[in-house]
């Protein structure tokens, strides 16, 4: 049998609890940690993604609304620094025109125009000197409101420009100003924001029309399929999905008065790449947190129910012991009971039959002639002899019953052994097993409980028994002393040897080679416990066919240690 | 011993004993020998014979219905001062033994015990008493 629990499902039903309790306990608050972090985290980051696609927008919109207001004052600022007459002289629009473009290159061209839409000067590389703008919208814009900053639009020439224009009033008359701006100048303002992967600015006016490049929507003046919206003040930002299935994130506002929409907008995915990429690492780290978690549980959890199983075993092997001395007390209480009054009719029977002697010796002329004469004597003698057996009997007994319940006392091992052979040397016969005492005289007593130390010797002589059931042999038990401290005590058989795989597990509770049923398997454990109890060792030795020795180590009582405990020893009378 | 009768004549046996039947064998095997034997089949019984009368020897059961063998044990040194006991049980331990010893006995033997073993322990005791009375 081998020492497998046999409450298995009880195990692992307790592994189940303790598990599920560690894992509640680990994973409750770790699991509310860890969502509360990773919500509050995705909150922060998605806020602070659409911050700063926000913070794009409005600087760009603070850089476009810069840029066009300096246009407007630099036309302003060339009108009034001028004569009309100056402003008329198309030498003086080219050197006016150069001295703009000294610092940025950004106007195309120059023109000086008088109320009838007709260039009085013209500077640029168009030729625009006849142009009439009488008709255009822009000229009459410009007319009634006194500035005006054009869409982009591909005009007279087909290059799609934009102009600003400011009106010039001088002496009642009614100039106007008008430049064209290069418009890579200005779309290289919008267009140069790059956010991520995906994400981009451009500009469209009220019609849906394309004002800058888009990389992704469109070419230039061609129209937006996006929604224009009414009009808002400051940023607006949202989520939004496209006409083509992509989610984005779109900030927008509007510039230059309401007329044209600067819309920064970004692919959902990308615009979150870091906070999916963070999140990611979060779920790893939490999935290995998890695992962590599960891990020590499964480790602890095992430790624990392996450890309350040995606790069990021992507890169900010290019961075990427990009921064992119970039964050897109680077998014991039953046996000095027993004894004691088994001694009384047997002293009578005795003294009975020595009477009968006495008489037949007072009266031996009577029985001089009588034929069996000697039987009568044999007879008598035999119930004498018998008589004495049962008392002997009744001695061993006693001894055995005295000692189950005794604490540990000075004990010579010697007596122990004698005890133990006349209790079972006669059943071993049946089976021709010799038992061979070599003992050693003088041997130094030890400090133990006799009933335990019987039970060592007990158990070691019925396994040699047992091991030689089938074929008999001889059982040897010696004692000798082991320097001045030690008394070593062997039993060694010669029958058929431990195997090498069995060998290493004899000791070990609940295992037995004998049959179920024959064996409890504790018989070694518990001569290997009582042993350890009392400081000492057992070892075992064994080879195939030769045979096994079981050798017990004690240590000794010392001289002087018995001196102190004074002599027990009581000078009773034999009888 | 071929002629017990002689040496043991004259020696007064209180025999204390609840087996009825043990008392009545050995009383008529220790009488055939020579000694003076009275039985005793309780405590109180053998407390009332001793008042009465002088006994060099007393045999004792220590396990008796009534009164303990202890106990009568001790009125008996009490009421006979030179008196010998021997105490003969069954019922008996090294403890018990060496109580017996202390509290005043002569010697101390199991049931069953051989009968020469009793008769010599009885003789020695007689010794004694003998011996005691002399000095006294």
């Amino acid at each position: 049998m081998s020492p497998e629990l046999p409450k298995a499902p009880y195990y692992k039903a307790l592994g189940r609890k303790i598990a599920l309790a560690i894992a509640a306990v680990a994973f409750i608050p770790y699991a509310l940690t860890y969502f509360v972090f990773y919500s509050n985290f995705q909150e922060s980051i998605r806020a602070q993604v659409l911050n700063s696609v926000r913070q794009v927008v409005e600087s760009h919109q603070r850089t476009i609304d810069d840029f066009l207001n300096e246009r407007l004052s630099d036309l302003n600022y060339t009108a009034n620094l001028h004569t009309v007459k100056e402003l008329s002289q198309p030498t003086e629009i080219q050197g006016i025109l150069n001295s703009v473009n000294a610092v940025y290159r950004v106007y195309v061209d120059l023109g000086f125009l008088n109320s009838q839409g007709r260039h009085l000067a013209y500077a640029g590389p168009y030729g625009l000197q006849d142009a009439d703008y009488s008709e255009a919208f822009w000229f009459k814009e410009v007319m009634s409101k006194g500035v005006y900053v054009s869409d982009v639009f591909k005009g007279v020439r087909g290059v799609p420009h934009f102009i600003i224009a400011v009106k010039v009033s001088r002496d009642g008359q009614d100039y106007l100003l008008r430049a064209t701006i290069d418009i890579a100048q200005f779309t290289s303002l919008v267009e140069g924001v790059r956010l991520g992967k995906t994400g981009e600015a451009f500009i469209i006016n009220r019609e849906g029309l394309y004002q800058t490049q888009s990389r992704s929507h469109g070419s230039l003046l061609s129209p937006s399929d996006l929604p224009i919206s009414e009009y808002f003040a400051g940023v607006r930002v949202y989520e939004n999905i496209t006409r083509r299935g992509r989610s984005v994130v779109v900030a927008e506002t509007w510039l230059k008065y309401g007329q044209w929409l600067l819309i920064c907008q970004q692919d959902t995915e990308d615009a979150f790449s870091q906070l999916a990429k963070t999140l990611n690492l979060a779920i790893i780290i939490g999935g290995f947190g998890l695992l962590i978690v599960t891990l020590t549980t499964v480790v602890i959890t095992r430790s624990l129910v392996g450890r309350i199983a040995q606790a069990d075993r021992e507890k169900e092997l010290l019961n075990e012991q427990i009921i064992q001395s119970g039964k050897l007390s109680s077998l014991g209480e039953l046996a000095a009971g027993v004894a004691h009054e088994i001694n009384n009719p047997v002293a009578i029977m005795i003294e009975e039959a020595g009477w009968v002697q006495d008489l037949m010796t007072d009266e031996e002329e009577c029985y001089k002639q009588s034929p069996h004469r000697e039987e009568y004597e044999r007879a008598l003698q035999q119930i004498n002899t018998q008589g004495q057996r049962c008392k002997e009997i009744t001695h061993k007994l006693l001894g055995f019953a005295r000692r189950t319940d005794a604490p540990v006392e000075l004990t010579q091992i010697n007596d122990l052994v004698h005890e133990v052979v006349d209790l079972i040397e006669r059943p071993a016969s049946y089976a021709n097993i010799r038992i061979v005492q070599n003992l050693a005289p003088n041997l130094p007593q030890v400090n133990a409980s006799p009933s335990e130390l019987q039970q060592v010797i007990i158990n070691l002589l019925k396994n040699a028994s047992d091991a030689m059931e089938n074929t008999g042999g001889t059982i040897t038990v010696s004692t000798k002393a082991a320097g001045s401290m030690g008394v070593i005590l062997a039993v060694s058989d010669d029958g058929p040897g431990i195997p090498d795989s069995v060998l290493p597990r004899i000791f070990d509770p609940f295992f037995t080679t004998k049959p179920v049923g024959k064996g409890t398997g504790l018989g070694l454990s518990i001569c290997f416990g009582i042993i350890s109890k009392l400081g000492g060792k057992i070892e075992v030795a064994s080879s195939k066919d030769t045979g096994t020795t079981f050798q017990v180590h004690l240590s000794a009582v010392s001289e002087s240690m018995l001196a102190a405990a004074g002599n027990k020893s009581v000078p009773v009378p034999r009888g | 011993m071929t002629d017990p009768q002689s040496s043991n004549s004259g020696i007064r046996v209180l025999f204390v004993d609840d087996e009825l039947e043990f008392a009545l064998v050995v009383s008529k095997r220790l009488r055939r020998l020579g000694f003076q034997v009275s039985t005793a089949n309780s405590g109180s019984e053998a407390l009332l014979l001793a008042r009465a009368n002088e006994f060099d020897v007393a045999v004792l059961d220590l396990k008796m219905a009534g009164m303990d063998g202890l106990e009568v044990l001790r009125t008996l040194l009490i009421l006979l001062p030179q008196i010998k006991v021997v105490m003969l049980t069954g019922h008996g331990s090294s403890q018990i033994a060496q109580q017996c010893l202390d509290e005043g006995a002569f010697s101390y033997l199991n049931k069953p015990c051989e009968f020469s073993k009793l008769v010599e322990n009885i003789n020695s005791a007689s010794c004694e008493a003998l011996k005691a009375r002399r000095e006294s």
